[in-house]
């Protein structure tokens, strides 16, 4: 018994350290790849010597309100990434109905839809895309979903005006 | 939003519709063998039952295999709850065919045993070990003290109260083997069966705790039965106090995680009560379940076996069955054929075809074994077992079983059939989950959508969640669906199927498994 137990918290041990360089490893090929092939309107990259905190900032897409805006994002990889999905927060004010005011993002794929072959690169696609078609049926800040739904003219104008003065 | 499955192969969509055909199929025909798939089992069962007497008589052939297979622990809890459910059954359909009935009964009940938690097991034998001692020391109390004299009433009360007790025992119990077995799905609508068993459990309560109090007041009401009848009051007193602290349960356990919380963790995770394990997390049995292979490199397949190798990618999906039955060689292509973008040949051919004589069965044994046997033998021995057990267990009882494990050591790896896979669009030769290609002889899990993966990496991410992370289909339904067309194919006269080769893997190769085995 105690011994199965004791090489079980071996393998244990074992696999987190193998985890902690199969993360370092695989946001290494991240930041190659998002570097080579950067997505539209998107860019990120490690603040310092830390490679599993990320900063990245994001341009409005065109076509949206927050299209004169350039956002920016921090990322933070947990130890057990690809496995756990990462952190990402706004660090730029936005008004939309799946971004609160601390700028948490409401986004299935970030939370329970995660899966480990998501890229950094596919996830700020996804958020890119929310964006531009925000979902209000699954909101995070319930008044601006409200609105969107029912005076989509005064929603796109507010946010378009706090782009302008938070986001450029 | 992203589309994750634009990168990959793609190749699960082709072979899905001829799978979920043979499910219909298996599902209308031997409705007692999908023990897997509980939701449709639990959603369908009383409809289940009006057919049971028409089924029987195809599938009773079955029964008997499946009776013959039933594993030792399985049959000693049988007993108690299937008479029970016998004398509900005869007593509501009165059906003609009795036994039949039992049989049949008797295989889904070992079934539903089979996929109960851990925890639900556990209580359900605790249930019956009180009930059962319940009874028996009420009726030997009572028998005991029948002559006992004395001068109040009261007397009588508690001897009422404690054949009361027993008998609320003896009711609830049934209920709660079934409302066990049959959990409700959760999310589904409420049914007429769910509100009456709902009703029932909650006057069960309700009786128990009237019961409780009563017994309370007769016991501390009249003083002078202690001496004349001593059993009966200190029955009744046991009855009392196992009352209360049911009644206190939550105040003891709130107390003990304040008291001692290492060992309520480590109890907690033996019953697999984790906040991650139990919840979405796949068991041990089933990763292992999943079948691994081997990658080679185009270059190294070309180099060693090369010509025989891109034989078989090309035939294999034609030629398996016959090979299989010639027992010449073990061509289990996954045949992807016109599947979109995707590499065409992902077929993989077993090297060793230098020893034609006994060690051929074995080959041909082995792609099949480690997909049905396994499913089958760590669902069986399931039981109260610590996880390292049954892996040591497992492993020379069913063949292929315990290769998962025991490929880390390299003898056993050399010594049993590898099934190797080569894939010829290298940019498909990358396990999406840590982006990095594979090489020679590693390891991969070939998950039963045909979505590959490094062994380590989906090992670790399905110990978290049961999903492919690719389709994100979930690992057991994927594991149920390939269980009845194993089934179904051993019925077939052998290596009859060729049609289905392309589309099932498994289908022309499970033949000479059942020969092999018997």
């Amino acid at each position: 018994m105690s011994a199965t137990a004791r090489a079980d918290a071996v393998v244990k041990k074992k696999t987190a350290a193998n985890s902690l360089s199969s993360s370092t490893k695989r946001i290494q090929k991240e930041l190659a790849e998002i570097n080579l092939d950067p997505p539209c309107n998107c860019s990120a990259g490690p603040k310092g010597d830390n490679l599993y905190e990320w900063v990245s900032t994001i341009m409005g897409p065109s076509g949206s309100p927050y299209a004169a805006g350039v956002y920016f994002l921090d990322i933070h990889f947990p130890q057990d990434y690809p496995f756990k999905p990462p952190k990402i927060v706004f660090r730029t004010r936005i008004y939309h109905c799946n971004i609160n005011s601390q700028g948490q993002i409401c986004l299935d794929i970030l939370k329970d839809n995660w899966s480990p072959i998501l890229t950094i690169s596919k996830v700020l696609l996804s958020i890119c895309s929310l964006l531009t078609d925000a979902n209000p049926h699954d909101p995070l800040v319930a008044s601006i979903a409200h609105q969107y739904l029912n005076d989509r003219e005064e929603h796109d104008r507010i946010a378009k005006d706090w782009a302008k003065r938070y986001a450029s | 939003m992203s589309n994750p499955t634009s990168t990959s192969p793609s190749t699960s969509t082709p072979q899905s519709h001829p799978l979920s055909i043979d499910v219909a199929l298996d599902s209308l025909t031997i409705n007692n063998n999908n023990s897997s798939d509980n939701n449709s089992n639990d959603n369908s069962s009383t409809s289940d039952r009006n057919h049971t007497g028409v089924d029987m008589s195809m599938s009773i052939d079955r029964d008997r295999d499946q009776e013959a297979d039933l594993s030792p622990p399985a049959d000693g809890t049988l007993s108690r709850p299937r008479s029970v459910m016998d004398l509900a059954i005869d007593s509501a359909g009165g059906n003609p065919a009795g036994r039949r009935v039992r049989r049949n009964l008797m295989a889904r009940f070992s079934d539903r045993w089979d996929t109960l938690p851990r925890t639900s097991r556990i209580i359900l034998c605790f249930n019956g070990a009180m009930t059962l001692a319940k009874v028996v020391a009420s009726t030997t109390v009572l028998i005991v003290d029948s002559n006992a004299q004395c001068a109040s009433l009261s007397l009588t009360y508690l001897k009422v109260l404690v054949g009361l007790f027993a008998a609320r025992s003896a009711i609830a119990f049934p209920f709660t083997v079934y409302s066990h077995l049959h959990p409700r799905v959760q999310g589904a609508p409420w049914t007429a069966r769910d509100i009456n068993l709902d009703r029932l459990r909650t006057f069960m309560e309700v009786a128990g705790t009237c019961l409780l109090f009563l017994s309370n007041y007769f016991m501390f009401s009249g003083k002078t039965c202690r001496e004349a009848a001593p059993a009966v009051f200190y029955l009744t007193l046991v009855y009392v106090v196992l009352g209360y602290i049911v009644m206190l349960l939550p105040a003891i356990l709130c107390l003990m995680v304040i008291l001692c919380l290492p060992l309520v963790l480590r109890v907690m995770r033996y019953f697999n009560l984790g906040p991650v394990v139990g919840i979405k997390g796949a068991t041990d049995e089933m990763i292992a379940s999943i079948p691994i292979v081997k990658y080679r490199t185009p270059a190294t397949a070309r180099g060693s076996d090369g010509t025989e190798a891109n034989q078989r990618q090309n035939e294999s999906a034609i030629n398996m069955s016959e090979r299989a039955g010639a027992g010449t060689g073990t061509g289990t292509g996954t045949g992807t054929g016109t599947s979109a973008g995707t590499g065409a040949g992902t077929g993989a051919g077993t090297a060793s075809s230098s020893h034609p004589g006994g060690q051929s069965t074995e080959i041909v044994a082995d792609p099949m074994s480690s997909s049905s046997a396994t499913e089958e033998a760590p669902r069986r021995q399931k039981g109260g077992l610590f996880g390292f057990f049954r892996k040591g267990k497992k492993g020379p009882s069913s063949g292929a079983a315990g290769k998962p494990q025991d490929a880390a050591s390299p003898h056993v790896s050399s010594s049993s059939p590898v099934e190797y896979l080569t894939l010829e669009d290298e940019q498909d030769a990358v396990c999406a989950i840590c982006l990095c290609e594979y090489e020679d002889d590693e390891e991969l899990r070939k998950m039963r959508c045909t979505h590959y993966f490094h062994k380590e990496c989906v090992d670790e991410w399905l110990r978290l969640h049961r999903n492919c992370p690719l389709c994100k289909r979930d690992i057991e339904e994927l594991a149920g669906l390939r269980e009845p067309s194993g089934v179904r194919s051993s019925t077939s006269p052998a290596g009859a199927s060729p049609s289905t080769g392309g589309s099932a893997p498994a289908g022309p190769s499970s033949p000479p498994f059942r020969r092999a085995t018997s």
